[in-house]
């Protein structure tokens, strides 16, 4: 009765108030939460534990535009962006709509979560910089900040976000005052994400760049190829993917290249590190599992068209979408096939995983969420 | 521009005049040249992963070749956008471009320049061969750049639900086409030096005014090699990516490089005048360094003939918008006297086409002009008496399809041409005029061109791609001994040599080649002929944007097609043996030994082969719907539907709509009419039913209400290119009741009609400019049920150009339709299309008539008119002086109106075209009187006039 009265409470805030969203503070388990892009602040999108294969398709949402690639979840809520501007809140258990966020612009926004706020980054436009309180639904604070691009990122109390015109700046979670910025004096190549106490970003067309905490630079690494992935970090090592099909392992201390791999396709996708084996998904149609050690191939498996989504690093399998409208699980031991689901549409962004529930977006305008039966 | 009104124009015209008027005689009334479908191909489909290619058994191994090719850009392209295709491609493949030109996949005429093209209702991809496998697939990649491009910017699109989000403008497509195709090579090397050193290089800001030019393909490819160059290709990925972000691509360009249009301009035009501009230190202009023989138009393929005293050449050209060979003295431009037309081509079915850009032409001693054309379903190679100017011999082989460049024999008893045969492979043949037997020289699959025979007739030398190098598509020339068949290395390298031509003593080869970037002439000094053959060479032009087919004279000059300023033109290089003597040493190519041979790479290696027979599936081509609500009719609203087959070879229309005011009217208002077309031979046909019920209007019957069921057939056989005959039958029953004069009558109304239509015009901005068209039809309409309708019908119209000059035409238009007997319906006239100065439809009769004199010129090339917030340019506005008169009338023609005036048209895009007219009425009253004269009366008041469409 509660829910249904807060359910319908948040439904009298969507149709009658200005106030774009009211979401009440639950508990949840932090760790099987997804707040930001790749799952924490290094992207790694590996997660400790693992649905049982395999899964059943629970239920489908019908988006009003191609999701953006980051699904974020907390609690039993899943907060979705999409491509056409709008944002909605769905239900983990049953993908019923709770709520929809009206912002006035019709230009696609990257959520992030950090406590009670719902962060909203959008490419261009005013105020395309936001803090939305939760439980109020009312907005903390809204910056004009040029235009941007990639995802926001969540360090601390600090929001970190890669400006077109060739900046990196910091805003302040409490009230997106702007803390520090730094000049890169080329445009960013991807989302910026961190790891040892640095913060890691790519600027084209092919150098990686480390900074303090406060945006001091520290060391530059030109790969070869052009960078267009998100850079992932764990364990104070860099991990990232060139077009020229170049996979390297960077210290994270100085940039110094612990080893490197090649391979035959581009790299467009993030991948995913946990504490041994590094994935990621390639243009000529394999999925790649190395030794996050010195760079073994462990397996590579095929799909019938290029990898689309980056990957997610379960306990015991490998969760990664391809242009072949797959969503493909495969064993991270032996780089076997344990599950698939073929949608109507390609499969984006990346697949997350919460309270053993497995989501994803594709391009049927659709998201799918799995559980075990 | 011409359109072919195919069948189904006809039919959609018949259902269109059957709801308009109850007779059908108009709805046949259209010109057009003619789709001439000689070929019923047996179509097979071989089912690849990503493609279904559909070829016919001649053509199997093209089809092997192109299938393999496009399975390997397939998985180069994916990577290189990005993205996959989620369903398998149709690629539709012709062995020739003769073939080409009978699809229906389209339905206008294709013309010889188009060398591919991707479809994308139905997402098809159709690429003809040409002989040059490297060339074919040059123009599958390109297409499938298309195909992905297309894919992708839709994708993005979509996902932002952008549905009416402009796509990014024809340069960037067509020049990532052409970039990520062909890379850079010397033909966009040559029309990029051009444009920038002569000054009509096109900034980004302004390429709208060259939309779908050839200059237009090469400076998009130009910048798409400048942002890979500067950016990195990486970019050329993201500016499709972000295109949702602008409906201005300048603003897209401006987020992902960083600099807007004017940005990209002034780096890209410093850029490259940086770069061309030290050219001319070492380079020349073709005018400076030669003489200049022509000024207008393209004038290529020079042939040096003398008769007497008198130098002439004999060249094609397209200076008045047709394709001919002319003649024209050396000195003429001395004399200023004008080259003569020889052979008029592209209007007549002899010489459909003389294939301006890709065939040579040969004068041999006797002064005997030997060239190829078009001719039906195959060129037929012609000698002509040039003093004459009469074709003496034609002949045509089974064994080609299309001829190309022919060559004489010293003695002018043979001539050596290159062939290409149904299967689509190019190979050289020597045909004897005395025994009249042609003799296949080569026989492979390697493409050879350009044959020229020694003067002692011993060799043949030629351009070929079959050397080693020819797999990446170079061309070198080769020397056949004509003994012994052996063909042996002239040049090698990593170029493009063509068009060896001997000079009379035999001394020198002179051709064309790109070694130094783009075509110039080298001459190679033939020393040797033997085992050991050494071959000094000598570039000896060195023009900045390019020379091309070189000629001899008797006296051992140079006559050659430069390109200057956008143009093409003959020149005369004098003594260029003196050349090869003078300057630096000459050259020589390191030439293989042996030719080592290669094959293109087929089937093996490609997954998920099928083969089976092409049945037809039908998709949908168009859906369209509408709602109209009108004060006087009410609301009506319907849809149309067409689908056709993948081959475009039959089509079926469905039309539906409903015109009920109330609900008691509802089914008995309803219209539906169905057609089927079969375009897959050379008779068309059609046939199809209908109902039509609802209230009509017109100013002969007022409101009448009428219920038409029925069926027709139709059928429609071309004669040739230019000229067609058509039948066609329509029996309905019709039910009509006229409002205000409360009579109704019933009949079964039978209609015959025969129609012969000729049409070989040629279309300028605002109209056609030259040529003539003529529809003359014939008809009965006859109820067989109860002799209520019973009249014959009439109708010719003619209309001829007369070409006064380049720019300006006298047209004449005759007209006269008649409906005669009972219940004839009317016809209408007046408006801006016949009879200005008066309403439209103003006038109606059974019976009309008109004529009409034109005269068309330019009036305004360009005026800009400027606002505080901008501007807009107006360009090519043309004039008319008109003087029209005619009548409609019932049973006596007791006035003739007319008007006179001038006109402006305007060209909107190639879309529309809008008129406006000034000028004054006139009647001549009684024109029939004998005995009395009649009256002539002009109106003192001026009149305007203003509406859309194409010149008559």
């Amino acid at each position: 009765m509660k829910r249904a009265l807060s359910t319908g409470w948040i439904a009298f805030g969507l149709l009658f108030s200005c106030r774009p969203l009211t979401v009440q503070q639950e508990a949840f388990d932090p760790s099987s939460a997804w707040l930001q892009h790749g799952g924490n602040p290094g992207r790694s999108a590996s997660i400790s534990s693992a649905p049982a294969w395999p899964l059943e398709l629970k239920w489908t949402y019908r988006t009003s535009a191609t999701a953006m690639p980051t699904l974020l979840a907390k609690g039993q809520r899943v907060y979705v962006s999409m491509m056409d501007g709008r944002q909605v809140v769905l239900r983990l258990q049953d993908g019923k709509k709770l709520a929809r966020i009206r912002l006035p612009a019709n230009t696609p926004y990257a959520l992030m979560l950090a406590g009670e706020k719902l962060v909203l980054l959008r490419g261009q436009g005013e105020n395309n910089l936001q803090s939305c309180h939760l439980p109020t639904g009312r907005f903390d604070w809204r910056r004009t900040i040029g235009p941007c691009q990639g995802e926001p990122l969540l360090v601390g109390s600090r929001i970190y976000v890669a400006r077109s015109a060739g900046t990196l700046s910091a805003y302040a979670l409490e009230d997106g005052r702007e803390l520090c910025s730094v000049a890169l004096h080329k445009p960013p190549a991807s989302t910026p994400s961190f790891g040892h106490g640095r913060i890691i970003l790519a600027v084209e067309p092919a150098e990686m760049r480390a900074f303090t905490l406060d945006l001091q630079p520290e060391w530059a690494f030109t790969a070869e190829g052009i960078i267009r992935s998100a850079p992932v970090c764990r364990d104070s090592v860099l991990y990232f993917g060139t077009t020229a099909g170049t996979f390297y392992a960077l210290q994270m201390r100085d940039g110094s290249v612990k080893w490197r791999q090649q391979v035959s396709g581009g790299l467009y996708q993030a991948a995913a590190v946990d504490d041994s084996l590094v994935v990621f998904g390639c243009t000529d149609h394999h999925v790649y599992a190395l030794t996050t050690a010195t760079g073994r191939l462990r397996w590579r498996f095929a799909t019938a068209a290029p990898i689309s989504t980056s990957p997610l690093l379960c306990a015991d399998a490998v969760v990664i979408g391809s242009m072949d409208k797959t969503l493909y699980a495969i064993s991270r031991q032996r780089g076997r096939q344990v599950w698939s689901f073929t949608a109507q549409g390609r499969w984006r962004g990346g697949p997350i995983l919460a309270q053993n529930h497995l989501l994803c977006a594709a391009e049927d305008d659709r998201i799918y969420c799995f559980a075990s039966p | 521009m011409h359109r072919r009104k195919a069948l189904r124009r006809l039919l959609i015209g018949l259902c269109a005049a059957v709801i308009l008027q109850p007779c059908a005689a108009s709805g046949q009334y259209y010109f057009g040249r003619n789709k001439i479908i000689y070929h019923h191909f047996d179509w097979r489909i071989l089912q690849t992963e990503h493609f279904e290619i559909y070829y016919y058994p001649e053509m199997r191994e093209l089809a092997e070749i192109g299938a393999r090719y496009a399975e390997e850009s397939y998985a180069a392209l994916e990577r290189k956008f990005n993205h996959n295709i989620d369903r398998r491609i149709p690629l539709i493949f012709y062995a020739t471009h003769a073939h080409f030109q009978e699809t229906n996949t389209v339905s206008s005429l294709i013309p010889e320049g188009v060398g591919g093209f991707f479809e994308f209702l139905k997402g098809r991809v159709v690429v003809p061969a040409n002989g040059s496998i490297s060339q074919f697939k040059q123009v599958i990649r390109h297409e499938l750049v298309h195909v992905f491009t297309h894919s992708k910017v839709e994708g993005v699109l979509r996902d932002h639900k952008l549905m009416n989000h402009p796509q990014p403008p024809l340069w960037f497509m067509e020049g990532l086409a052409e970039y990520w195709s062909a890379g850079w090579d010397s033909e966009a090397e040559m029309f990029i030096r051009d444009a920038v050193l002569n000054h009509y290089l096109f900034p980004l800001a302004q390429m709208h005014q060259i939309s779908g030019s050839f200059l237009m393909y090469k400076e998009g490819q130009a910048v798409m090699k400048y942002i890979a160059e500067n950016w990195g290709e990486d970019k050329i990925l993201q500016l499709m990516e972000n295109c949702w972000t602008s409906k201005l691509f300048s603003e897209v360009m401006k987020r992902t490089l960083g600099v807007d249009y004017r940005g990209f301009d002034e780096k890209w035009l410093y850029h490259l005048k940086k770069e061309k501009y030290p050219l001319l230190e070492t380079g020349d202009a073709a005018r400076m360094i030669s003489r200049k023989l022509t000024r207008h138009g393209i004038n290529i393929k020079p042939a040096y003939y003398s008769c007497g005293d008198s130098q002439n050449v004999v060249f094609i050209s397209n200076r008045t918008g047709y394709s001919n060979i002319y003649r024209t003295a050396l000195n003429a431009a001395e004399h200023k006297t004008k080259p003569e037309i020889l052979v008029a081509g592209e209007r007549s079915p002899e010489f459909e086409s003389i294939h301006l850009l890709n065939s040579s032409i040969d004068v041999n001693e006797a002064g005997e002009l030997a060239f190829v054309s078009k001719s039906g379903e195959s060129d037929r190679l012609y000698v002509m008496d040039i003093e004459e100017k009469r074709i003496i011999e034609t002949y045509a082989f089974d064994e080609v399809i299309s001829l190309f460049s022919p060559s004489w024999s010293a003695d002018g008893q043979r001539l050596v041409f290159s062939g290409l045969a149904f299967n689509g492979r190019c190979d050289l043949y020597s045909f004897d005029r005395t025994t009249q037997q042609l003799t296949q020289l080569t026989d492979d699959a390697f493409d050879d061109r350009d044959p020229a025979l020694s003067p002692d007739g011993r060799f043949l030398a030629f351009s070929s791609d079959r050397g080693v190098r020819g797999q990446s598509g170079d061309y070198h020339l080769f020397l056949m001994n004509l003994h012994d068949k052996r063909i042996r290395y002239l040049t090698h390298g990593a170029f493009n040599d063509h068009t060896p031509r001997w000079s009379p003593d035999g001394r020198f080869l002179a051709f064309t080649s790109d070694r130094s970037g783009t075509s110039n002439l080298w001459l190679a000094r033939v020393q040797e002929l033997g085992d050991s053959l050494s071959l000094p060479l000598k570039q000896i032009t060195h023009i900045v944007t390019g020379a091309l087919d070189p000629a001899w004279t008797r006296q051992g000059d140079l006559l050659f097609t430069g390109f200057e300023n956008f143009g093409y033109h003959l020149h005369w290089l004098e003594n260029p043996a003196a050349l090869f003597d003078r300057g630096p040493s000459a050259e020589q190519d390191s030439l293989p030994q042996r030719i080592a041979s290669w094959t293109h790479q087929r089937l093996d290696g490609i997954n998920t082969i099928k083969e089976f027979q092409y049945k037809p599936k039908y998709n949908l081509d168009i859906a369209q719907s509408q709602i109209t609500q009108d004060p006087i009719f009410g609301t009506s609203g319907g849809a149309q539907l067409v689908v056709s087959d993948m081959l475009g070879n039959y089509q079926y229309f469905f039309l539906f709509s409903n015109s009920a005011r109330s609900q008691s009217e509802l089914l008995s208002s309803f219209n539906v009419a169905v057609s089927r077309t079969d375009l897959s031979r050379r008779i068309n046909s059609a046939i199809g039913g209908y109902h039509f019920a609802g209230r009509y209007y017109n100013r002969y019957d007022e409101w009448f209400w009428e219920r038409r069921v029925g069926g027709f057939g139709a059928l429609s056989y071309p004669l040739s290119k230019f000229s067609r005959s058509e039948a066609s039958f329509n029996l309905r029953y019709s039910d009509k009741e006229w409002y205000g004069r409360g009579y109704r009558r019933q009949a079964l109304l039978a209609s015959q009609f025969f129609s012969f239509i000729h049409d070989n015009s040629l279309w300028g901005s605002s109209g056609p400019v030259d040529g003539q068209r003529m529809n003359l039809t014939l008809g009965y309409t006859l109820d067989v049920a109860n002799s209520n309708v019973n009249f014959v019908s009439l109708l010719f119209d003619y209309r001829r150009y007369f070409r006064v000059s380049q720019q300006i035409t006298h047209a004449v238009r005759l007209w006269t339709q008649i409906n005669n007997g009972r219940e004839a319906t009317p016809f209408y006239m007046g408006g801006s299309w016949d009879l200005r100065g008066y309403r439209f439809w103003r006038l109606w009769g059974t019976k009309l008539a008109l004529v009409s004199n034109e005269l068309r010129f330019p009036f305004i090339d360009r005026f800009i008119v400027h606002f505080p917030f901008g501007g807009v340019a107006f360009n090519g506005l043309r004039g008319a002086l008109f003087v029209d008169a005619g009548n409609a009338w019932d049973r006596q023609l007791e006035q003739v109106l007319g008007s006179t005036g001038f006109g402006i048209r305007m060209n909107l895009g190639g879309l529309l075209l809008l008129r406006l007219d000034f000028g004054r009425k006139f009647a001549i009253t009684e024109p029939n009187s004998f005995y009395r004269p009649a009256s002539w009366n002009m109106e003192k008041k001026w009149f305007t006039q203003f509406f859309f469409g194409w010149d008559f």
